[in-house]
């Protein structure tokens, strides 16, 4: 597949800092949604996420994050933003 | 890491390689962002950082399905499904970088907005599935 054939063109360096910019990534758009969500749900999601209920997790992420890959390509897009510049800058 | 009060023309000799200068800058702009967000009181919250293991660990268990060659369309997981594109559009994410660092080079710094639109583009394609 090629979605595996270019992770594993990458250099150790690169996996790595792809690694990061993947939990950058995965917690600004964790802590979006939950800036935005009342108390209630915040409750219930330190109660869903701290349970063994995989299938809970799940339903949550449908019902709460259902734009996740939306805002993931959005913050994604910010950090390589913020990254072309700082290449521009260092030429 | 590239002091950023050095004078531009001593960062040229460490900065012709574009690998270099695309990792450094990542490298640089992660650091700053890997701060803020230790410094969140949203994402260092408990549910937060629950939710963030269960995408990682849903993530490492897709990848393993594909390894293992088995049918990633009866893989049902919103978490991992979701994840696993995110890990491949951060890879993707960096050739594009790579790119633009060649370009830049080439241009020495003055990449108009079309060409930088043009690697984006490439990148992501964003807007092919638009079109769709």
């Amino acid at each position: 597949m090629a979605d595996n054939k270019l992770l594993q063109k990458l250099s150790a360096e690169q996996m790595n800092l792809s690694s990061r910019i993947f939990d950058l990534v995965l917690s600004r758009v964790l802590s979006k949604v939950y800036s935005n969500f009342d108390e209630k749900i915040k409750e219930d999601m330190r109660i869903i996420f701290d349970s063994d209920d995989d299938k809970e997790k799940e339903k949550f992420i449908k019902k709460y994050i259902s734009n996740f890959e939306k805002l993931f390509k959005e913050e994604l897009k910010k950090i390589e933003d913020d990254i072309k510049a700082e290449i521009e800058r260092r030429i | 890491m590239a002091n950023p009060e050095q004078p531009k023309s001593e960062n040229l000799e460490v900065g012709q390689n574009p690998e270099i200068i695309a990792n450094q800058a990542a490298v640089e702009i992660l650091g700053k962002g890997e701060i803020q967000e230790a410094v969140n009181p949203d994402a260092s919250s408990e549910a937060v950082q629950k939710a963030k293991g269960f995408f990682a660990r849903k993530t490492g268990e897709f990848f393993s399905w594909k390894e293992n060659k088995k049918d990633i369309k009866k893989y049902t997981g919103a978490a991992a499904v979701g994840t696993f594109g995110g890990v491949f559009l951060a890879g993707k994410m960096l050739w594009g970088l790579l790119s633009f660092a060649k370009k830049a080079i080439e241009k020495k710094g003055n990449i108009t907005f079309r060409e930088g639109y043009e690697i984006g583009k490439k990148t992501f394609d964003f807007d092919a599935r638009k079109d769709k």
